[in-house]
């Protein structure tokens, strides 16, 4: 099951809703409490939960009642979901402290087993330092702090941390080493700090390979580039290369304009203003400077990394109006396709290379229409090499989900049209 | 088999706009469009010719776009296929020598084949019958003027028309209409646009304050 719980609490349960299709390995029950249904940290887990409500219903999904409340039209404590909602594997508790340290002890003993996720929460109005305030199963777990009871800042921290979009937190660093190696280590360390997979180039300059082949491989799993500008980077090859294939992918682009850039990559529309940064003896950024230009990555970064499954859905969409073939949306780049003439289809879009979960997605999709119905799915097959390549290859014949690059989907509809 | 030309100019937009993205993935769509067999089930080299500025902004979407439809000749191919790509000059290689050593690398020959002849020479040796604008339409008859006479039919893209088209004396095609229409008129045949009919993006804005788009997506989703 890949959807999210998503549950405020505020001294009681206030609201449980589903969402479905999500970008999550699994089901997950993400809660959102605070002890009090009044005061500041009610104030602020309420905001929480809206500010999530809003990047889950962006990025991958379908909002639905609690399954409970299409049962029995009420909703239940958090810590009653587990066996009673089929599928949940995952718990994370966001915990907003209000000074007390106090958690009901059943909530405390639901989520503090083993393998939960708990996301402490501290505004400054209430506790400086934050640890003081949390209940003693917390101490050690890291607090994120916010100020003035804003949860902005910290909502795309919340977002990786309870492990939605996991698979789209990869950010890929272009860069020319001459110019920016050491730059490009500072914002490596800065990005995995904030929960981001970010990844630097494994190649240095090898003219003799393919690097088309390598770089298009290299970007099939990431979900944004980030390219750090500087005066000479429209000499590297791999730069310009890097940029190109991330645009003919439609993946997520920020530019960060440091010190003399020329805007070379004008086709990059999100840029950041880094002119003005100075640099130390060694080449590196001050901290602050590095801080603020991270503050805006993750900023852009959601509406960026959905514009590729935002245009997959629609390619599909297109293609299937365009065949004239009657269809039912299952979900963002998931429909399921009646053919006049031949059996039932499910039709899937994936933005990376696709992975056993998705099999399994897409398998079970299939399952649920009934036997006679096919799957299909389409992504960046045909940048993965070797051994990616057989993995694809040996999943889609043991699931009977086939797998084809993207290029081939208006193809593939007028066939089964 | 037809020839088909690509005429790029790159746009002279403000900073952050959408259109450099939006013309960039149109050499793409473009590219792979002429290279395709139409008619074969597998990716195939089609038997249409294509003809690209020798222009480093685009350089490497061609040359992934042509890897495509040449790498199936490697390693061990008894014979290779024609090039996909035929490289006309249009002036901008020579007038970015930076990097020069290291970009040659760009001009793979199994992707390219490169004329050494200027726009006007390669419209007068090949006659390619189709001209293909990857710009501002104005741009580039500012450009190129009468040679563009020389094509029986223009394609160019509405989304990439920063003022209203010029008139040519030739047939004019709005390549981005082509899909829109084809769209509408199975809509029409389906008799309106049933909730089923929209797409998931389009029902999901509905519930959530739209993000900020795309042009290209916001002026498709308002056609509506």
């Amino acid at each position: 099951m890949r959807s999210i719980l998503l549950q405020l609490h505020t001294g009681n349960p206030v609201s449980c809703e589903s969402w479905s299709n999500a970008p999550v390995v699994r089901g997950v029950q993400v809660t959102v409490y605070a002890d009090s249904p009044t005061g500041k940290a009610a104030t602020l887990a309420q905001r929480i939960h809206a500010a999530l409500e809003r990047e889950i219903s962006r990025l991958n999904t379908i909002r639905g009642p609690a399954p409970c409340f299409a049962i029995y039209k009420k909703i239940f404590p958090a810590h009653t979901c587990a066996g009673a909602v089929e599928g949940l594997a995952g718990r994370v508790l966001i915990f907003v402290a209000d000074g007390r340290a106090n958690i009901d002890p059943t909530m405390g003993t639901y989520f503090s087993a083993p393998g939960n996720v708990i996301i402490p929460v501290v505004d400054k109005s209430i506790a400086s330092p934050p640890q003081g305030a949390l209940p003693a199963f917390m101490k050690t777990t890291l607090a994120e702090t916010t100020i003035n009871l804003d949860p902005g800042p910290i909502i795309p921290r919340l977002v990786r941390g309870a492990g939605i979009i996991g698979s789209s937190i990869r950010i890929f660093i272009s860069y020319r080493h001459a110019e920016a190696a050491t730059v490009a280590g500072q914002f490596f360390h800065a990005l995995a700090a904030r929960g981001f997979e970010p990844f630097l180039d494994r190649f240095n300059s090898r003219p003799g390979d393919d690097f088309v082949a390598l770089v298009r491989e290299e970007l099939a799993d990431k979900a944004l580039l980030l390219s750090l500008e500087t005066p000479g980077i429209k000499q590297s090859l791999y730069c310009r290369q890097e940029v190109a294939t991330a645009v003919s992918r439609r993946m997520g682009l920020i530019a960060v304009d440091l010190p003399n850039s020329k805007q070379t990559f004008s086709v990059i529309q999100k840029r950041i203003d880094a002119t003005g940064v100075t640099f130390d003896a060694d080449g590196r950024m001050q901290s602050h400077d590095l801080t603020q230009i991270v503050d805006q990555i993750e900023a852009i970064f959601p509406h960026e990394v959905a514009r590729r499954p935002r245009w997959q859905d629609r390619n599909l969409h297109s293609a299937l109006v365009a065949a004239g073939v009657s269809f039912t949306p299952k979900g963002l780049g998931r429909y399921l396709v009646h053919p006049r003439r031949s059996n039932e289809q499910i039709l899937a879009m994936t933005a990376t290379l696709p992975n056993t979960n998705l099999f399994i997605e897409v398998e079970d999709r299939r399952n649920e229409v009934g036997s006679g119905c096919g799957a299909a799915m389409f992504g960046p097959v045909s940048a993965a090499r070797s051994s990616r390549y057989r993995e694809i290859g040996w999943l889609a014949k043991r699931s009977g989900v086939e797998a084809y690059d993207e290029g081939r989907l208006m193809r593939y509809v007028r066939r089964i049209t | 088999m037809a020839g088909f030309l690509l005429l790029y100019e790159r746009l002279q937009t403000h900073t952050g706009s959408w259109q450099p993205m939006l013309q960039h993935q149109a050499v793409v769509a473009v590219a792979r469009a002429v290279l395709t067999h139409g008619t074969s089930q597998a990716p195939e080299l089609s038997d249409d010719i294509l003809f690209a500025p020798l222009n480093l902004d685009i350089l490497p979407l061609l040359a992934m776009t042509a890897s495509d439809f040449a790498e199936f000749a490697e390693p061990e191919a008894s014979e290779r296929p024609r090039t996909p790509i035929r490289l006309y000059d249009d002036g901008s290689w020579e007038d970015d020598r930076e990097g020069a050593d290291e970009l040659r690398h760009l001009l793979h020959q199994s992707w390219f084949e490169r004329l050494n002849l200027d726009l006007a020479g390669t419209i007068r040796e090949f006659r390619p019958e189709n001209g293909v604008i990857l710009g501002d339409p104005r741009q580039i008859v500012a450009r190129d003027g009468e040679l563009l006479s020389s094509f029986n039919r223009i394609v160019y893209f509405n989304h990439l028309v920063t003022e209203l088209p010029v008139l040519l004396p030739v047939e004019m095609i709005a390549a981005d209409a082509l899909l829109e229409r084809s769209i509408e008129g199975r809509i029409s045949e389906a008799g309106g646009e049933p909730a089923a009919r929209m797409s998931m993006w389009d029902a999901m804005l509905r519930e959530e304050p739209p993000p900020d788009l795309e042009p290209f997506v916001r002026s498709a989703r308002q056609s509506r």
